[in-house]
């Protein structure tokens, strides 16, 4: 029966993509808004029926379906039941084709509240949005069905499987479960939704793209729209790649959040074309100027979306003869040839839309800044590209494999990312057209002065090594450089009153946030990425490893802390069974915490799945970590990561400066309007 | 304050950095960082905690403690694992374009946001001075190009490796049976991998423990090996049939075959002796590959006595010993 209800989903969602592609496409011709409501609902109600058959199959254990036989289990547990709908391939699509209808739902929301008179834009992009979702309902009703029905079932799982709902089911009874990474912490039930969200999210800017592109719309109103959706997106993805981060330091065990893996960098470079996309399109709402820049941004950076999903779905990584193994592959690498070049062949015949931009002034100026922003960002992720598919090319070519891995990024990203950092504490302290450098050298004065208090304070008191000082100092110059300019801002307005007393001021600085809410909310983030780099200039240089053999009752000294193991448990649970050590930490002989290093043991899975154990303070994380127990003893792994959770921190200050600037702009409109 | 303290701060930071003792560095933990556990996914050694990994980190702890410089290290685990381990790759051979690629990035990015700046606006009274020609702007943004390509490869050239490729593939003696087990079982489609199974193959071969290395032998064949490889595979699964299995007739077809690869070879030749003398009750036959084996230049004295004392027996007709 799920199998039935799912698959009328997907066959009611790819009808209503394609009705949407008919009536945008006749919208945008005649410039109106009306007839795309009933086939955008029609879309979203057959997204949601197909999760919700998925997720119905997967909670009353029907195991008669193939998805549910080979990646779910009757003791996997709420909410990674739930999670396991899109844990695989085929349910990850279904997950897909739901949240991309959630967004064409709210895209057609906004345009038809803009109530433009003749908007062509609007309907154009929902026609895109129909025709990105035809790829995506065909997909799951072909080549990524997740409805297939189970018809020669084994032990603990399915071997072979039948498209038609009314095949003869066999069912298994049980199955593997999920994959036990995937079931062993909570992160991991909210950080895909939230990738996808911002993944799916980045559509929308390319559907306005491409469709002033088509109907030879040039132009700021495809880019305000963009923009506004790429924000949505981005505080999605921000959030999504800064979650991921944890779940992997909490979960995987080897310490640390970031290894340049390939599913890593597949979402750090959409991240990366779209946080300069938010600051070129301001360039061009300002000047006029970037427009083909702007159109290569928001092409680039769906583009990637779809590169990051053939490389993490396809097999791809694992070597580039294995992805034509599943379907999938090649037709998400077909997909991206067609995007890339559609949207390429598009631009190239209306590049006189865009040929004649002004040229700008002055390299010292807010421009420049982004320009220069654009420019390190985009390098940023082109060095991420290029690592990433450097080993899949050269085994292509010459069947060799190589490596390539966090050396070489940290020797490219490095270097760009002190870059950044200067444009983002000087940017905006620049004006446009041109600024005065004597100025600007005047306004920068106390920014850099803190910036270098702070690196003498970090000399004096903690370390002297080069990278952690200037991680310091570049993470501070960015902060006290947004402090100092609301400071300056704010006084300046209140002495034009006539007044300086500091309740005023106060007063004053309320005012100039709420006057720019979408420029401080950047600033915002700005600070949340400055703190993220202090905490990798500390965790990078800083971090003590070690490990040791002990015995219960033993006793170890590890980077200030008395670690004694007091004695090993075994616990069993319902869906697992856990070995792990009680470890008693002292700090000057006082204890301060009970940390249970552990190993996880999911059905019948025999090498278990480490957990480390993390005690938190202000100076950064003890990490303990059992490498191996048993009657002996423990071989305990035993890292710290100062200041890491300025990580966290900065990660989720950097996507609450945009959900800010969202929130800060739905309420101008409204006041407006009315 | 003035800038004249903002200096001086900056100069203390600086000079607080620049003249900081070297910390106590983890020589053999940053070695570690810089080579893949070849059983994980995209983990170094240094951070995975599997068995392989740690007995990877041990070889190298092992190798610092002797004094080893790290290019020292380096070549003997690429030698060993093949270069796929490395997770810095050279800046030399199959690699080289990884590192140019984002360098030309930065100097025709750098170009392309210099080029949407109009020229700086000429006063009067230079009015009369010619403007660049475009030829001259040209050579100007060339030169723009060169220097920040010439100023980052000066910096990629700081971290520049010699080349670590086209290594011959040494006996990695020092890592256990096991651990070369799990590397190969994890990379089976890497073709990089025969070495290392032919390695471990002969090691269980020289231990006699023919059940072990009989099946590497068999996958160093069938994976496209060198003439080489082949030739040292096939030439063992012959002994091994012979010794093992007593079929004298498949094992003197098998070292053939391995002498077609490698003619001459002293090992293939001195074992089709010891099988035609022992399994045909062959001694003069023996005595002529014993002959050849002899006139191979570069044999070790040891192994030279005693194919002469093998000989000897052969010629004076006896049965194998």
């Amino acid at each position: 029966m799920f199998a039935l209800l799912g698959i009328a989903g997907i066959l009611t969602g790819l009808a209503g993509s394609i009705w949407l592609v008919v009536t945008g496409v006749r919208g945008a011709r005649h410039g109106t808004t009306t007839g795309m409501w009933r086939p955008v609902q029609t879309i979203l109600g057959g997204a949601a029926l197909a999760m919700l058959a998925l997720e119905a199959a997967l909670v009353a254990d029907d195991f008669s379906l193939e998805y549910v036989a080979n990646n779910h289990a009757r003791a996997t547990p709420f909410p990674f039941n739930i999670a396991t709908g899109w844990a695989a391939l085929e349910g990850s699509i279904v997950l897909w084709g739901l949240i991309l209808a959630v967004f064409t739902w709210f895209t057609h929301r906004s345009v038809v509240r803009q109530e433009r008179e003749g908007d062509r834009i609007g309907p154009g992009a929902l026609a895109v949005l129909g025709i990105v979702a035809i790829f995506f309902f065909g997909i799951q009703a072909t080549v990524a069905d997740p409805f297939r029905v189970c018809t020669e079932a084994v032990a603990n799982g399915c071997v072979a499987a039948s498209p038609l709902p009314w095949a003869a089911a066999q069912a298994p009874p049980d199955g593997p479960g999920p994959n036990p990474l995937l079931q062993n912490h909570i992160l991991m039930a909210i950080h895909p939704p939230m990738l996808y969200l911002g993944f799916i999210g980045l559509t929308v800017p390319f559907a306005y793209g491409i469709s002033a592109l088509a109907l030879r719309e040039g132009g700021v109103e495809w880019l305000r729209r963009s923009r506004r959706a790429t924000l949505v997106a981005w505080t999605f993805l921000t959030t999504g790649i800064v979650l991921g981060a944890w779940w992997a330091y909490e979960v995987l065990s080897w310490g640390g959040y970031w290894g340049w893996d390939p599913v890593e960098n597949a979402s750090l470079m959409p991240w990366l074309v779209a946080t300069a996309f938010l600051h070129s399109a301001l360039v061009q709402i300002r000047r006029g100027a970037l427009q083909a820049w702007n159109f290569v941004l928001v092409i680039g950076a769906f583009s990637l979306t779809i590169l990051g999903t053939f490389l993490t779905r396809s097999g791809v990584i694992g070597s580039v003869h294995s992805f034509t193994q599943s379907a999938i592959g090649p037709v998400l690498l077909g997909f991206l040839f067609l995007v890339v070049a559609g949207s390429f062949w598009l631009f190239a015949t209306r590049s006189h839309l865009v040929a004649d931009s002004p040229r700008l002034d002055s390299l010292v100026s807010r421009e420049g800044s982004f320009l220069l922003n654009n420019l390190l960002l985009t390098v940023f992720a082109f060095v991420v590209l290029t690592g990433t598919l450097y080993p899949l090319v050269v085994e292509a070519i010459s069947g060799d494999r190589v490596a390539v891995g966090p050396p070489f990024f940290s020797r490219m990203v490095v270097p760009l990312a002190f870059a950044l950092l200067l444009a983002m504490g000087i940017g905006p302290h620049t004006t446009w057209k041109e600024a005065d450098p004597a100025r600007l050298a005047e306004s920068l004065r106390l920014p850099v002065q803190i910036a270098l208090g702070a690196g003498a304070l970090t000399v004096l008191i903690a370390t002297r090594i080069g990278y952690v000082v200037a991680a310091v100092v570049a993470g501070t110059f960015v902060i006290a450089a947004s402090v100092s300019l609301l400071l300056n801002r704010a006084r300046r307005s209140a002495l034009a009153r006539s007044s300086g007393s500091p309740v005023r001021l106060t007063g004053e600085i309320r005012r100039q946030l709420a006057a720019e809410p979408s420029f401080w909310a950047g600033q915002l983030s700005h600070a949340g990425v400055a703190l993220i780099a202090i905490g990798i200039g500390f965790t990078s240089n800083l971090a003590q490893h070690s490990e040791v053999v002990m015995e219960p009752g033993d006793r170890v000294v590890f980077a200030g802390y008395d670690l004694a193991y007091r004695s090993p448990f075994l616990v069993t649970e319902t869906s697992r069974r856990v070995q792990g050590a009680t470890i008693e930490v002292a700090v000057d002989g006082e204890v301060v915490t009970e940390l249970r290093p552990r190993a996880n043991y999911y059905g019948a899975d025999t090498s278990g799945i480490s957990t480390p154990a993390i005690h938190t303070a202000f100076t950064g994380d003890l990490y303990l970590t059992l490498v191996r127990i048993d009657a002996a003893g423990i071989l305990l792994r035993m890292d710290t990561s100062p200041g890491i959770w300025l990580l966290w921190a900065g990660g989720l200050i950097a996507a609450g400066g945009g959900l800010w600037s969202l929130t800060a702009r739905r309420r101008a409109p409204v006041t407006a309007g009315v | 304050m003035s800038w004249t303290l903002t200096a001086a701060l900056a100069v203390f930071v600086v000079a607080a950095v620049f003249l900081a003792p070297d910390p106590a560095e983890d020589r053999a933990r940053a070695l570690g960082e810089r080579i893949r556990c070849p059983v994980c996914q995209g983990e170094s050694i240094a951070d995975s905690p599997s068995d392989p990994a740690r007995d990877m980190m041990n070889l190298i702890r092992a190798r610092v403690d002797e004094g080893r410089t790290d290019q020292q290290i380096i070549e003997e685990l690429v030698g060993a694992f093949s270069g796929s381990v490395l997770l810095d790759p050279p800046v030399a051979g199959a690699t080289l374009w990884l590192w140019i690629l984002p360098v030309l990035a930065v100097g025709v990015g750098g170009g392309l946001v210099l080029s949407r700046f109009r020229p700086r606006k000429v006063p009067q009274s230079r009015l009369s001075r010619p403007a660049p020609t475009p030829l001259k702007r040209t050579a100007m943004g060339g030169m723009v190009v060169l220097a920040a390509g010439a100023i980052a490869m000066a910096t990629v050239g700081q971290f520049r490796q010699g080349r670590v490729d086209n290594l011959a593939p040494i006996d990695p003696a020092n890592i256990s049976n096991e651990t070369l087990e799990a590397v190969i079982a994890a990379n089976r489609d890497d073709p990089q991998i025969v070495g290392m199974r032919l390695a471990l193959a002969n090691r269980y071969f020289e231990d006699g423990d023919y059940q072990r290395a009989f099946p590497h032998y068999e996958a160093v064949i069938e994976a496209e090996p060198t003439p080489i490889q082949a030739g040292a595979a096939l030439t063992r699964l012959g002994w091994m049939v012979f010794d093992g299995n007593g079929e004298v007739e498949l094992a003197i077809d098998l070292i053939d075959q391995a002498l077609e690869a490698m003619p001459e070879d002293p090992f293939a030749l001195y074992l089709k002796g010891r099988v035609v003398w022992c399994g045909r009750d062959d001694p003069n036959g023996a005595a002529v590959l014993f002959g050849q084996v002899l006139a191979a230049p570069d044999l070790e004295p040891d192994v030279r006595v005693s194919v002469e004392t093998d000989l000897a027996t052969a010629q004076a007709g006896s049965s194998c010993q």
